[in-house]
């Protein structure tokens, strides 16, 4: 059993609690999802738990964790490692070994497990996992799903009582998302004590047995999903919870919860979709990208990484690039700008044919998935002054926008949500024509999710276009457009209305959790019904034609 | 900078699926090669540079070796260039090859070696684990560091930060590299901290075994050098005959 009593902690160079008198308790066998916005104090408690927090991280710690009623910060390092097993938010970041099985098998050799007994315990966790095939692979080529599951091996090795899971899904496919929700379910059903801090919550919430919610280093709700929905609403809640019904909100946790409640008898009219579609159609302005027969290999015996894609991208889109890992986005956004030279095929920007990065550098900005290495300045004022040479300027805008007590804070000192917000904001301010963002939400919550939303709308206002590389569902009702690689080569190019409906058939990518409620509703009662891909117009869409 | 060090790293990678070698078997091989390479005469060091291009064909690792090459071909380019006009052709051979022979040596042997295998080895020779940890943790950070390298330069040139000569952009990019870096390698020891590195002694759950395929390779050596040896003691004649542009 896991007792948090009274836990605060203060930062040593802080003057504000990063946590404020949290209590809380976790049984064996109950999965727990502690969820809050950037900053509000979830990886200050996995890494108090954890004993990150003294051990590498100074702090003034004021309460007590107790585990199986010891004292957390009596046990030895041995024993805590036997009693908490721990996913990290990187598991990239996290791996010690070049292959798969040793992996899993490192720390149980560090515990001086008996050759023997590792070997079995080895075979039964890779077989319950489900990756019993890639024993033998190179972590460096399994891709961020499986790495998932080999960190959540090597966690569950010495079967530890609890794991701690910190932003188990934010790197992975959605498909995966479902895969690793329910496997987490089955292990609290063995026994575990399950703790996973997260904010993508579509498909995990559902499999929980609580729910805590933090804001602002303070514990604002804890009880059973269902009940405490209201609290997220400001927060991270699920796409499905926000359903809102003739008869009132119903606070869904799950696409089958909804669809029983869906009355049979809604409208057909599809012209609702078809309409607004013609109208993004028609306004296509001057071409920006346009890349004829592009085709790119590292050699010339190695396989086409990019196999004979071409497309144009006008002013004024927001284009949605996905596919699963090694499907070729990072390839194509590389060759766009300019970093690798296809090896057939030509890219055009601005109607210029495009040679190196360095002649495109004034139209063209790239934040890459590691946001971090986007920011100059020291923070994120001063990278702004720099972008801007105005520092009243930078100090007024970052005020507006409500980031005025982060602003000065070193990079190193932001949560990894609010590093990557302010990448995003500031590579809007460099004025490009064109905006590569590789994997945007990775860590970022809601209202960064909103703000993020606000500058795409802005750019597009503009005649920027931004290019997103993602597989996440909760950004697809901001494209205009979306291309999704499959295979290296382009399997659709459409609407996110025309292609986000057929996507789970023919990709391993699934759709946001409103478009799979429509197709399951029109597979029950045999129905055409309108294709929307917001939660916000399906609601207004049953309001006003039901 | 990203480029040499992904090009390093696919040189010294290992590969899962092609004939391992016990890391004895290969220390003791890259040990005789580095001391044929202390002969200062070039059929010696042509023949073994023979012998080990054969090497690389027969244990399938061409493209790795070709890819430490290229990584290094900027760095061999200008020793060669050094060479030639400090010592004519005769320094440039001999120069070239002994960079060769490390490198492709260097190549084929972590290509052959899994570098936990090695860990193993080095922990039963009382190396101390920390430092027999060492290979394994070094190629599991290259590639990360790799990807932090090419991202940093390619979102800086993109920001328009690369401007003008590189002693005014290296330090920036750098400064975010090294930055990433520190940040690493904090995740890194807090990952050996959670995994119980260091706690008590390590056991093993697999044991490195010799194999047919160390005994062949280690026997074509040892004939090498009993070749060597009769060419080099028995009939110097011999040697006499090769073109003196050779020796």
């Amino acid at each position: 059993m896991l007792d948090v009593k009274d836990l605060s902690i203060r930062y040593v160079n802080s003057r504000d609690l990063a946590l404020n008198a949290i209590n809380f308790s976790a049984n064996e066998g109950e999965f727990i999802v502690i969820a809050g916005p950037s900053g509000s104090g979830k990886s200050t408690l996995a890494k108090a738990i954890l004993g990150i927090i003294p051990a590498f991280e100074e702090a003034q710690i004021k309460g007590n964790i107790y585990i199986n009623n010891s004292n957390l910060a009596n046990l030895t390092r041995k024993e805590r490692i036997e009693l908490l097993g721990y996913v990290p938010q990187y598991p990239s970041d996290f791996t010690t070994s070049i292959l798969v099985e040793e992996e899993v098998a490192f720390k149980l050799e560090n515990l001086g497990i008996q050759p023997e007994k590792i070997n079995k315990l080895l075979s039964k966790i890779l077989t319950s996992l489900g990756i019993v095939n890639l024993r033998n692979r190179l972590i460096t080529e399994v891709s961020s799903g499986e790495l998932q599951r080999v960190s959540l091996a090597s966690a569950l090795g010495f079967l530890p009582p609890i794991i701690i899971l910190d932003e188990p899904i934010a790197r992975i496919d959605p498909q995966a998302e479902v895969e690793i929700s329910k496997i987490l379910r089955k292990i609290a059903n063995n026994g575990h004590i399950v703790l996973a801090f997260e904010h993508r919550l579509d498909y995990m919430l559902s499999e929980a047995d609580k729910l805590i919610i933090l804001d602002e280093g303070k514990k604002i709700s804890d009880g059973k999903p269902k009940e405490n929905l209201r609290y997220l609403k400001n927060i991270d809640p699920p796409e499905i919870s926000n359903l809102d019904l003739r008869n009132g909100k119903h606070d869904f946790l799950t696409i089958e919860e909804a669809l029983e409640i869906l009355p049979q008898d809604l409208s057909t009219n599809t012209n609702l979709v078809e309409n607004s579609l013609q109208d993004r159609i028609n306004k296509v302005g001057d071409t920006i990208i346009r890349c004829e027969n592009l085709s790119f290999r590292y050699s010339k015996r190695s396989e086409f990484v990019i196999e004979d894609v071409s497309f144009t991208i006008p002013t004024g889109q927001v284009v949605g690039l996905m596919g699963i890992n090694g499907s070729g986005k990072s390839t194509l956004f590389k060759l766009i700008s300019g970093i690798l030279r296809p090896t057939s095929g030509l890219i055009y920007i601005l109607d210029k044919k495009i040679k190196s990065a360095k002649k495109i550098s004034k139209d063209l900005v790239f934040v890459p998935e590691n946001a971090k290495l986007f920011l100059v300045g020291p923070t994120p004022l001063k990278d702004l002054e720099r972008i801007w040479n105005d520092s009243d300027r930078a100090r007024k805008f970052y005020t507006e926008l409500g980031l005025n007590s982060l602003m000065n804070r070193k990079l190193y000192h932001l949560s990894e949500g609010q590093r990557r917000l302010f990448a995003l904001i500031n590579s809007f301010q460099l004025n490009n024509k064109i905006i590569l963002l590789d994997e945007p939400t990775i860590a970022l919550d809601r209202n960064g999710r909103q703000l993020l939303k606000a500058f795409l709308k802005q750019a597009k206002s503009d005649g920027k276009i931004v290019l997103i590389a993602s597989n996440d569902p909760r950004l697809y009702p901001f494209f205009d457009r979306m291309i999704v690689l499959k295979d290296h080569k382009i399997l659709f190019d459409d609407t996110p209305e025309h292609i986000l409906y057929t996507i789970e058939d023919k990709t391993e990518l699934i759709p946001n959790q409103i478009v799979r409620l429509i197709q399951q509703y029109e597979k029950k009662w045999n129905t055409k019904i309108p294709h929307f891909i917001t939660v916000e117009e399906f609601n207004n869409y049953l309001r006003r034609d039901n | 900078m990203s480029f040499m060090l992904q090009r390093v790293y696919q040189g010294l990678l290992f590969k899962p699926e092609s004939r391992h070698i016990h890391p004895l078997i290969g220390i003791l091989i890259i040990l005789i090669q580095f001391g044929f390479m202390i002969i200062n005469q070039n059929w010696v060091l042509g023949l073994i540079l023979i012998m080990i291009i054969i090497e690389n064909i027969l244990f399938k690792n061409v493209k790795g070796a070709l890819s430490l090459i290229y990584a290094l071909l900027f760095a061999i380019i200008i020793l060669c260039v050094i060479s030639f006009f400090v010592g004519g052709w005769d320094l440039l051979f001999k120069v070239l090859a002994r960079f060769l022979i490390g490198g492709l040596g260097f190549s084929l042997f972590f290509s052959l070696t899994n570098p936990s295998d090695l860990t193993r080895v080095f922990e039963k020779l009382h190396f101390g684990s920390k430092l027999s940890l060492i290979p394994s943790l070094t190629l599991t950070v290259i590639p990360r560091i790799a990807k932090d390298a090419e991202d940093t330069f390619t979102a800086l040139r993109l920001r328009g930060e690369l401007k003008g000569g590189f002693y005014r952009w290296l330090p920036k990019a750098l400064a975010i590299l090294i930055a990433s870096i520190i940040y690493r390698s904090e995740f890194l020891a807090q990952a050996l901290y959670f995994k119980g590195f260091g706690i008590q002694k390590r056991t093993h759950y697999k044991k490195v075994r010799l194999t047919n395929n160390d005994l062949i390779r280690i026997l074509i050596w040892l004939c090498f050098i009993g070749i060597f040896i009769t060419i080099y003691y028995l009939d110097k004649m011999a040697i006499m005959s090769i073109p003196s542009f050779l020796i």
